[in-house]
């Protein structure tokens, strides 16, 4: 299997094995079972509630649709008549309700096709009449019934789709919610959508809303402990008896998302850089979307949006203003904005609120895209999860073996060298040799490859302190204050204390 | 029962209230039409449900919902098929036996898939053919034709036809209504996702709707909603004490059955992870609720369409009736007052928030609530302090 479709494997679950899928499905059972019940106890002579399940991206939304497909068809009572029809991820074909139907027949054709053979046909008869998105639906319908079949149609970002087809579709797929019993959605949805909390728009409060929240520190830990061997269980078993901070550090910086939390977990695991680089490719592939998601933002959010995102750690609406020239008051009713966006989140501190990217991983990817080479603010999500993985012994020891295999010429991903070299050299608990020695190997490792990167590699602190001996020695204690202020900045020290070493 | 939030409920999942059925039945027996008034969620296409299902054997009933359709004629052509339609044409055979027969004969009739034709090849005027068929049917029962979305319909012809189609469509219906040859045997029941009242009162054809005799959705009775939200959770595995359901539905204080299930949904979720209910569980039921509810900033937002007097009043209007649960209208005209706003302005925007669905008067014209429970407690928490 290449590395890219280990990627997927793992962070992918339409990708993996059913076997696999189900021994890994360990988290989520109370929302799956509230849907599961229900779906057991319906009955199916009439209309029935539709759901959708909200988490964010990694949340677990995709597996719980899986979950739901696999369990039904196993269930001995309800694969006789309940069949499920799931959509692909991305459905950006489907723009119009009459697709969405033709999409639902193609795959009944498809999946079941000794029941539903010629199906997609048979719709497409009526294509050129006036009323075909009507027709489409009865047809379909009339098939389902003749054939004694009722669908389960799961549907992954439906608030795409919601917003995507026209208001009078919208009016369309309501009435046909509301009086058909043919069939149960459940759609997933990054986020809660105009349709659901808009008094004056057709799906006001219709769906029943699951929302993921993010895991607790026992989900967390059963989670960790499927990820891989025998091996690693036990070391997660080890990491539980002795350090379950390190755990809940993980879960809270991660946000208690599925998906960070493994990926960044197997960046611990693994010292090759494999995981790194599974780690760049999704970045990779979510850069459109997130891309997007900037690009939608009027540009005074954007800022704010930027503003934050460099500041991994969150930050008042003070600071926010003070970084972007903006009155406090106007920052407040733009945060109002961005918290019904869903993008940031704020926690209360005393009477101040801190506000954080809330999709942390939308964070990382910011930072690795827009933070400033030769920045610690660029690093700084993996700074964090060294720290609370790791004891300063433990990371010396780790910086220590990284170097090694630098020396010794092993096959390793650039960028996984450079932000994983910073990384560590930014915990501040490496011994200034070790640190130093680092640095250098890091140079000396990338300058054939990538002189680009090896140019960005910051300098240790054993060349500044030389620096600042020669200054001294030359009497330029202009220079030296101003050296030492760029390490202060660096470590990004409350603006007062500098002013206070200035005095 | 299920927990059911979100789609008009079915069967055994809705609750009865015999004397709301009474009531309908009344205006039925002595010849009227009804509107059907509640804001959204409050349960008029599972009233409508209930009607098609209990009262089957007097009557024969049919519903139709036509929120999808968008002109005059599409509109009339629903209706006819849906008359049209194999399953209701099958459920007649046995107790309408003249509808059975005539329905069944124009089926027969009926030539060609595309549309149905009537020995030549004109199209078909659906409104004709449809008042044709009430004329000429001789019952043997009375015929309840409930209208669901029609508002919405109306609003539909009006955004993609004209005013005028639409004033002529409620006019049409008016006359129908009126001839006594159809009214004999055929009653109407509308309702809306849209108030009706207002839509038709936007472009000034009350006089059309005028005739109907409006029956408003109530809420539960205190004793009413007791009974529900235990049976809810027994059937639902959850043991509470009656001590308990009094705290959780103090919190709802408007009984629609709509909020009482979402807040049994959230008690369930906490139940199935702890399987103990008091009213710190309630409490973070009703937490878990709100934080669901993130985007209600989108309604204090829409108050920017009004003027910044304007936008001062509805915000004090709505933080006073969070405070307080309910207010009189007489409270409000003191507001008025207060904030120095023109009579006409003020009343304006009560009518503003009542249509777009903040507040309603619907038990008792003179007593104004916030119509979800939810967004009461989060304008109390978010805006009013």
């Amino acid at each position: 299997m290449s590395q890219t479709n280990t990627a997927r494997y793992k962070y992918t679950p339409d990708e993996m094995s059913q076997e696999a899928f189900l021994e890994r499905f360990v988290v989520r059972q109370e929302v799956f079972e509230e849907i599961f019940e229900e779906l057991v106890e319906a009955d199916y002579s009439v209309p029935n509630q539709h759901y959708i399940i909200i988490g964010q991206r990694g949340q677990g939304k995709t597996t719980l649709l899986r979950k739901l497909k696999i369990e039904v068809e196993k269930d001995k009572k309800l694969s006789k008549f309940l069949l499920p029809v799931k959509f692909s991820e991305e459905q950006y074909r489907v723009r119009q309700l009459c697709r969405f139907w033709e999409e639902v027949a193609d795959y009944l054709q498809v999946h079941y096709e000794e029941i539903f053979d010629g199906i997609l046909e048979g719709m497409e008869v009526h294509i050129d009449d006036d009323n075909y998105p009507v027709k489409c639906f009865s047809y379909l319908e009339k098939q389902l019934k003749k054939k004694k079949k009722k669908l389960l149609i799961l549907v992954d970002n439906i608030d795409e789709f919601l917003a995507k087809i026209k208001p009078e579709e919208q009016h369309q797929l309501r009435e046909i919610l509301l009086t058909s019993s043919s069939f149960i959605i459940v759609g997933g949805s990054t986020k809660m959508f105009e349709q659901q909390y808009d008094y004056s728009k057709p799906f006001y409060e219709f769906f029943k809303i699951i929302r993921l929240e993010e895991l607790s520190f026992d989900e967390s830990v059963a989670l960790l402990r499927v990820l891989g061997d025998e091996e690693q269980s036990k070391k997660i078993d080890y990491i539980v008896e002795h350090t379950p901070q390190r755990i809940e550090t993980l879960r809270r910086v991660t946000g208690g998302v599925p998906r960070t939390m493994v990926m960044l977990f197997d960046i611990f695991i693994e010292d090759n850089g494999n995981a790194f680089d599974d780690l760049m490719k999704i970045l990779d592939e979510v850069t459109p979307l997130y891309k997007d998601r900037m690009d939608d933002l009027p540009p005074v959010l954007q800022e704010i949006v930027d503003t934050i995102a460099l500041n991994w750690d969150g930050m008042s609406t003070k600071e926010i203003a003070k970084k972007t020239r903006m009155e406090s008051k106007a920052v407040s009713a733009q945060m109002k904005q961005l918290e019904k966006y869903q993008i940031v989140d704020s926690d209360a501190v005393g009477k101040n609120k801190i506000y954080i990217i809330k999709e942390r991983f939308f964070n990382i990817w910011y930072l690795m895209r827009f933070g400033r080479k030769k920045d610690r603010t660029r690093v700084e999500w993996l700074v964090k999860f060294l720290l609370s993985w790791y004891s300063p012994k433990e990371l010396e020891e780790k910086a220590k073996s990284f170097r090694s295999r630098l020396v010794h010429g092993d096959k390793l991903d650039v960028n996984y060298v450079y932000t994983m070299g910073e990384a560590l050299s930014y915990t501040g608990c490496l011994g200034l040799e070790v640190e130093h020695d680092l640095k250098q190997s890091m140079r000396a490792f990338l300058s054939p490859t990538n002189a680009e990167y090896a140019k960005h590699i910051t300098k240790s602190d054993k060349e500044l302190i030389e620096k600042a001996n020669i200054l001294y020695i030359k009497k330029e204690f202009k220079k030296i204050l101003t050296l030492h202020l760029s390490v202060l900045k660096d470590l990004r020290l409350p603006c007062v204390e500098i002013s206070q070493f200035l005095r | 029962m299920a927990i059911i939030a979100g789609q008009a409920v079915r069967g055994e999942n809705f609750w009865d209230r015999p004397y709301l059925m009474e009531d309908i039945t009344d205006i039925i027996e002595s010849g009227g039409h009804i509107l059907l008034v509640a804001p959204r969620r409050v349960g008029k296409t599972s009233l409508m449900y209930k009607i098609l299902d209990t009262m089957g054997e007097e009557y024969v009933v049919i519903y139709i919902n036509t929120e999808a359709e968008h002109s005059v004629e599409a509109f009339w052509e629903k209706l006819f098929h849906e008359l049209m339609d194999d399953e209701f044409i099958g459920t007649l055979s046995n107790k309408a036996n003249n509808l059975w027969t005539k329905l069944k004969s124009i089926r027969l009739s009926e030539a060609g898939t595309k549309g149905i034709k009537f020995g030549d090849s004109e199209p078909i005027d659906y409104a004709k053919a449809f008042l044709d068929l009430l004329k000429s049917v001789d019952t043997d029962k009375k015929l309840i034709i409930m209208l669901d979305e029609f508002s919405q319909t109306i609003e539909n012809i009006i955004q993609r036809e004209s005013i005028e189609k639409a004033e002529q469509l409620l006019k049409v219906h008016r006359e129908i209504r009126q001839n006594h040859k159809v009214s004999e045997k055929t009653v109407f029941i509308y309702a809306g996702s849209i108030g009706l009242e207002s839509v038709v009162a936007n472009i000034n054809s009350s006089k059309h709707i005028n005739d109907l005799a409006s029956i408003a959705v109530p809420p539960f009775e205190a004793e009413d909603a007791k009974a529900f939200a235990k049976d809810l959770c027994d059937k639902n595995g959850i043991a509470i004490e009656e001590s308990d359901i009094v705290y959780m539905l103090g919190k709802i204080e408007w009984y629609i059955p709509f909020y009482i299930q979402l807040l049994a949904q959230e008690v369930k979720r906490l139940y199935r992870r702890n399987p103990e209910v008091n009213e710190s569980v309630i409490d973070r039921a009703v937490e878990n609720a709100l934080s669901n509810r993130k985007d209600f900033i989108h309604w204090e937002e829409r108050l920017n369409t009004f003027s910044k007097k304007g936008r001062v009043y509805a915000k004090e209007v709505l933080s006073l009736i969070s405070t307080k649960k309910s207010v009189e209208s007489k409270e409000l005209s003191n507001l008025v007052v207060k904030h120095k706003i023109k009579e006409a302005e003020a009343k304006e925007i009560i009518h503003a928030l009542k249509y777009d669905g903040y507040i309603n008067n619907s038990g008792d014209a003179r007593i104004y609530r916030f119509n979800s429970p939810l967004l009461r407690i989060w304008w109390y928490n978010n805006v009013a302090n």
